[in-house]
């Protein structure tokens, strides 16, 4: 329960029924101006949008603003939207809101989901407060929330002409013989992606389906339900075949869209509960659903199928609220109406379209590119399930923390010279990098269950001291030290919190010889039940001493973290980096992390974290 | 002795409005007093109008202060002392109000205005048999459990809809039998009301947006089909039927202003923009007031 109470107060997720179109609840998201230009005398209104649309709206803000609906006589508006997570919005607002961290305080707000909205609301009446979300409001776009499947395990299941849902993907992750047991050996064993439902919208779309499912119920989900031993039984057993968790349903879809260049589409996950647009990109080559200049989307090898369970599914409705709360004057209110109306006529719904989004104006057809050529259906889903109350939707998250699959974790924590540094370089005398990780480190132990496994490792050259460091020693240069071995959580965190306290900053860098020897140690003792990962955490770039093996000590190191991955018979152990400070090695972490089908991280700003650790142990 | 004095202050915002309606088309102005302008010689009337007739209520609103709201909403701020000059609704639900407030609000019937249909709409192909060709709400709520659908009975059309629904499930399920609130108590009818989904103020709105995913079948005028479905993504995947229990929703506008209200010279045309027939027969094919105040309380409790 701890877990959940920190994470909910980190990510502010409480209950939000929708998809997120592939949004990142990351709360180190920043909040970043949208629409550019000068707004002169007029009436600003800021709004803050979830990152999903964050383009989109930017764009239809600028056209608004030059045209004629944004003046009145004397008067004129001057949209300016702001990337602003739902998660992290939806707390700011009801906690209360500070401009200085979040950027401006919000007129117009468009979370992923309308729900955020019931979110808020209700933490602010149980705050005592006047909860200023309307309940009367205009939705933007949808998107449904899918179980993408690579195109040959869809047709192996018979899809479409065999209704699929969270019935078959039971099955599948009760398999002892995986896909072998569904005539298809070839497959290997059957692999779900899925969310963090404390961060992902996804996530949490994903596990009340899952749940209606297991009731065989659309509607009226109770605690009673949540109790029930069949029901408790179907979650632990869907929960058993998830890869990992995360923050957000991108790592998945860029893994696999990785290994699908590589010509291993069908053995890094089976299935991917994500939004029905981000298939949609996915099958367009941009799995992460942003071109970076110079990109050129390429379509997978393996496309990518919609499924939309039989038993029901959730929308992502995009709402645009405008704020009724007493920051909010009639005159920005009005020039937000302005944009909600203009919006949502049929020229600007047509470019939602583009984004891979279904119109929620019903005057504009859903067509290109929601056709069946794409991997989608137009005319699905044909069930809806209902929002369960917050009541409800709290005892599911809390009952989804001793359902999920547990995970068996090993820290590695860079004690390299340049940890010593100032974590702001304009305070020398005030904490050190090292400072702020071993107090984030100590906090984010607490977010892991009880029953998960972890281990701790410090790293850097000469640990035994000799003062011989790489070919140097002639004993062998000693690069890491096992402070904690595995075990449970409930049973060693002080422990682990104690030997992070102890850390102090040694020498160099042997990045890629301790990630190797850290993933190996984690592979030999492999335990297929949990989710087997190496969390790795440093501030440098390798420097072990000798400079002219690094290329090929990376390349080597690649090589065995995608050839663990990958395969029928892999034990997939990930490795999860973070690059800490703007030092960090930001590029090749990213490659090790891609290589094991895990995520990488950035805490270029050293403040931030204990917020990357916490994005970063959601994924267990 | 309140009442009798509120009554008088209307009369004479209602005065008030007609000298300066006077004063504006001797001026050809084309001006709206909303609330919050500077104090003039005369206040505005206040008219409240139920959500579905906003667009027609917008239409007239030139020189009152028009409350765009759910019924229950005008009922408790007429009790909370609020003064309503006019309250265009549905027939019955003055009635209504008088009943759940246990007093009347308004001492005459006021003017039917325009009535259109109650009518079922149903996605194509998802009822079968004798039902698909001509449906009622017994067997539409038997074939789609929980995806046949009436707006919530606290909206205005809903808790006639809701009415005429129920009324043709025992014209059907009991023909000849009387039908009350005893009848609630009756198993078949329990479960009947349970099947039915009557959450959403607006299923029609579910539809539109969400396409399949919204209900199968569901209650709305005939009005509100021409406004909303004509012309959508989803025009021509519903079929719209009068079912056997001939039903139709009546605007009724009461209040001392009503009077003055209705004879606006463009109402008619409004009401036909909007969909309308203009009428003044009241509501039809329901079941009494008392008993669809009833059958609201049924549904929330």
């Amino acid at each position: 329960m701890k877990r959940l109470v920190v994470l909910l107060l980190v990510a502010g997720l409480v209950g939000c029924s929708s998809g997120d179109g592939g949004e990142v609840a990351d709360p180190t998201t920043e909040t970043t101006a949208g629409a550019g230009g000068d707004p002169g005398d007029c009436t600003v209104v800021d709004a803050a949008i979830s990152p999903e649309k964050i383009d989109l709206v930017t764009d239809l803000a600028e056209t608004f603003n030059a045209s004629p609906e944004a003046r009145d006589g004397g008067m004129c508006w001057f949209i300016a939207p702001h990337r602003k997570s739902s998660g992290a919005a939806a707390r700011a607002l009801y906690l209360g809101w500070d401009e200085a961290a979040e950027g401006p305080l919000p007129v117009l707000w468009s979370p992923a989901a309308s729900t955020w909205g019931q979110v808020v609301n209700r933490r602010l009446t149980e705050g005592g407060e006047t909860p200023f979300v309307p309940d009367d409001f205009e939705r933007f776009m949808l998107t449904p929330l899918v179980i993408a499947m690579p195109e040959p395990m869809a047709t192996a299941l018979g899809y479409p002409a065999n209704p699929v849902g969270w019935d078959q993907i039971l099955e599948l992750a009760r398999a002892q013989a995986g896909w072998a047991d569904f005539g298809h050996p070839e497959f290997g064993p059957f692999r779900l992606g899925k969310t963090n439902p404390n961060f992902s919208t996804s996530g949490l779309a994903a596990l009340i389906a899952q749940t209606y499912a297991a009731t065989g119920k659309t509607t009226d989900l109770t605690a009673e339900d949540l109790a029930d031993a069949g029901v408790i039984q179907y979650a632990t057993d869907v929960e058993s075949a998830v890869v990992h968790y995360g923050d957000t349903t991108l790592t998945f879809l860029n893994n696999l869209y990785r290994a699908d260049q590589r010509g291993n589409a069908l053995n890094y996950v089976s299935a991917v509960a994500v939004e029905e647009k981000s298939v949609l990109d996915y099958n367009a080559g941009n799995p992460d659903g942003i071109l970076e200049p110079g990109e050129e989307p390429r379509p997978p090898r393996v496309p990518l199928v919609a499924i939309y369970p039989e038993e029901g599914t959730l929308f992502s409705d995009n709402p645009l609220f405008v704020l009724t709360a007493d920051w909010v004057d009639e005159d920005e209110a009005e020039g937000a109406r302005r944009f909600v109306e203009f919006v949502g006529r049929p020229e600007n719904q047509e470019r939602v379209l583009e984004f891979g989004f279904r119109p929620a104006n019903p005057d504009v057809a859903v067509g290109a590119p929601i056709v069946a050529a794409n991997g989608v259906d137009p005319s699905q889903p044909t069930t809806l399930l209902d929002v369960p109350g917050p009541e409800v939707m709290l005892e599911l998250l809390d009952r989804w923390e001793t359902q999920r699959k547990r995970a068996r974790v090993m820290l590695v924590i860079d004690v390299s010279g340049s940890m010593g540094d100032p974590a702001d370089a304009a305070n020398p005398s005030g904490p050190t990098r090292l400072d702020l990780a071993k107090q984030a480190a100590v906090e984010a132990i607490e977010l892991f269950a009880e029953d998960d496994e972890i281990a701790l490792r410090m790293f850097s050259n000469d640990i035994d001291g000799d003062g011989l460091v790489g070919d140097a020693d002639p004993e062998g240069d000693v690069q890491f030290e096992e402070l904690v071995g595995y075990g449970r959580v409930g049973d060693n965190a002080e422990l682990v919190r104690s030997r992070i306290r102890d850390l102090r900053p040694l020498y160099g860098t042997p990045l890629y010889g301790v990630t190797q020897s850290s993933y190996d140690a984690a592979l030999e003792s492999f335990d297929p039940t949990r989710i087997n990962a190496v969390v790795l955490l440093t501030d440098g770039v390798n420097d072990d001493g000798d400079t002219s093996d690094d290329r090929q000590q990376l390349d080597e190191l690649l090589a065995n973290l995608e050839s663990g991955a990958e395969g029928q018979l892999s034990r997939p152990v990930r490795v999860f980096t973070i690059a800490y400070s703007a030092d960090a090695a930001a590029d090749s972490l990213s490659r090790i992390a891609a290589s094991s089908s895990a995520a990488s991280y950035e805490s270029t700003d050293p403040a931030s974290i204990l917020q990357v650790l916490t994005a970063v142990i959601s994924n267990f | 002795m309140k009442r009798v004095l509120a009554l008088l202050g209307a009369v004479a915002l209602v005065a008030g409005a007609l000298a300066l309606r006077s004063a504006l088309a001797d001026d050809s102005a084309d001006v709206a007093t909303e609330p919050g302008d500077e104090p003039g010689a005369v206040a505005a009337p206040v008219v409240a109008c139920v959500p579905e007739l906003e667009t027609v209520c917008r239409g007239m609103a030139r020189i009152f202060e028009l409350r765009v709201e759910e019924p229950a909403d005008t009922v408790a701020a007429i009790d909370s002392g609020t003064e309503i000059d006019a309250w265009v609704t549905f027939d019955p639900w003055p009635e209504m109000a008088g009943i759940e407030s246990n007093h009347a609000f308004f001492s005459d019937p006021g003017l039917i205005l325009a009535s259109s249909p109650l009518v079922m709409l149903v996605r194509n192909g998802l009822l079968d048999g004798a039902c698909a060709d001509d449906p009622n709400w017994a067997c539409a709520v038997e074939a789609r459990p929980g995806r046949a659908a009436v707006p919530s009975p606290d909206s205005a059309v809903g808790r006639l809809a809701l009415g005429w629904a129920a009324a043709e499930w025992n014209d059907v399920v009991r023909p000849g039998e009387p039908f009350a609130t005893a009848e609630f108590e009756l198993p078949e009818f329990r479960n009947w009301l349970d099947d039915l989904a009557t959450d959403e103020p607006d299923p029609l709105d579910e539809v539109l947006v969400l396409g399949p995913a919204g209900p199968f079948v569901l209650a709305t005028t005939h009005a509100d089909v021409s406004q909303r479905l004509a012309g959508s993504r989803e025009d021509g995947r519903l079929a719209e039927f009068q079912t056997s229990r001939d039903a139709s929703v009546a605007v009724v506008i009461v209040g001392p202003a009503a009077e003055f209200l209705a004879s606006e010279p463009t109402l008619a045309a409004n009401f036909e923009s909007a969909g309308w027939t203009p009428s003044t027969e009241g509501s039809s094919g329901l079941p009494s007031p008392g008993l669809m105040f009833a059958l609201a309380q049924e549904v929330s409790s």
